[in-house]
C-alpha cells in the first residue's frame, strides 16, 4: 500500500504528499531496516538516533505525521520522556512506543505501545490506523485553503 | 532520477547534526543510493562489522563527529578494516553537499555536468524547508 495522498490547492495545483514518519531509535541497524521498509511503503522518513535529535527535528519545523520511538536510549530523556514532551508540544501528533521492556506503570502518554520484536505488517497497520484521522483532517484543511 | 531496476548502492552518511544528515541522506536517496544514517563514529563501526551483508560503497562523514571518535579518527579506523572503502570527510554543510554531489556524479543516473553550487543551494533549500512549516499543514 502506498502511503500517498493528493488534494487540490486553491490555485488548482495537485499536490502529492507522503506522510512523514519520525523514527527515534538508537540502534542503527534497527533504525535503518525500519526506515527502508517504511520508505518502500511510500512514507517520508526522518531518522533520529535519540530523543534529543527528535526534539530538534520537531522544533525545526518539518511536518511530522507520526513518531515511532524506542524507550531505552542514551541522552537526556528516554522514549517515555520524549512521548510526554511531544504530547506537551503537539497533543494530536500520534506516537507509537516500541520496546522489549513493558512500561511498569501507566505513565506512557503514547497512543500505542508495541512490544519488540514487532512484525512489520503490524507496525504498518498501526501507523496507518493512527495517521488516518490526522491525515484526513490535513487533506480537508488543504482542500479548503 | 532513480532507476528502480538497478540495485541501489549502499553508502553511510555519518553526521552528528540530524538536520544536515537528513538533508544530505535524502538528496543521495533521490540520486538512487541506499543510505544508512549514522549519528556518530561508533555506529559506523557497527555497520562495518556487518559489511559482508551490506556491501558498503562509501562513507561520507563530518570531520567534527561527536562522541569518542571524530571524523579523522574514524577514517583511520575504517582504513584499517576496509582499506578500499571510500571515506569522504566534510568539514561544513557546503563541503558535505559538495561531497554528496561528487558521490552522485559517480552514479549513472545523474545529469551532467552537475553544478556543485546547485547542490549546496538544493540542500540549503531542504534545510530551510525543514525549518519552516509546511504550506499544506
Amino acid at each position: 500500500m502506498g502511503a500517498r495522498s493528493t488534494w487540490l490547492t486553491k490555485g488548482g495545483h495537485v499536490l502529492v504528499q507522503k506522510p512523514t514518519v519520525l523514527i527515534v531509535e538508537d540502534e542503527i541497524l534497527i533504525r535503518y531496516v525500519m526506515g527502508e521498509g517504511l520508505r518502500d511503503e511510500g512514507f517520508d522518513v526522518i531518522e533520529a538516533s535519540g530523543a534529543d535529535e527528535a526534539l530538534l527535528v520537531i522544533a525545526s519545523g518539518p511536518q511530522v505525521d507520526i513518531v515511532l520511538t524506542d524507550i531505552r536510549m542514551p541522552g537526556s530523556i528516554d522514549g517515555l520522556g520524549l512521548a510526554a514532551a511531544v504530547k506537551d508540544l503537539h497533543p494530536s501528533l500520534p506516537i507509537i512506543v516500541l520496546s522489549s521492556h513493558l512500561p511498569s506503570e501507566p505513565v506512557c502518554r503514547a497512543d500505542r505501545f508495541l512490544p519488540k520484536p514487532v512484525l512489520f505488517l503490524t507496525l504498518l497497520d498501526t501507523i496507518n490506523e493512527l495517521i488516518e484521522p490526522r491525515w484526513k483532517t490535513q487533506k480537508e484543511s488543504g482542500s479548503a485553503s | 532520477m532513480e532507476d528502480p531496476e538497478r540495485e541501489r548502492e549502499r553508502i553511510v552518511v555519518a553526521d552528528s547534526n540530524v538536520l544536515v544528515r537528513h538533508a544530505i541522506s535524502d538528496y543521495l536517496r533521490h540520486c538512487g543510493f541506499s543510505v544508512i544514517e549514522a549519528s556518530h563514529a561508533e555506529d559506523v563501526l557497527i555497520i562495518l562489522a556487518h559489511d559482508s551483508e551490506l556491501g558498503l560503497k562509501a562513507v561520507l562523514c563530518g570531520a567534527d563527529l561527536q562522541g569518542g571518535m571524530n571524523g579523522f579518527r574514524l577514517r583511520a579506523s575504517v582504513r584499517e578494516i576496509r582499506p578500499d572503502l571510500h571515506v569522504i570527510l566534510s568539514g561544513s554543510i557546503e563541503a558535505a553537499a559538495n561531497a554528496a554531489a561528487y558521490i552522485c556524479e559517480e552514479g549513472p543516473h545523474l545529469r551532467r555536468p552537475y553544478d556543485p553550487q546547485g547542490v549546496v543551494t538544493y540542500i540549503r533549500h531542504l534545510l530551510a524547508r525543514s525549518r519552516s512549516p509546511s504550506p499544506t499543514a
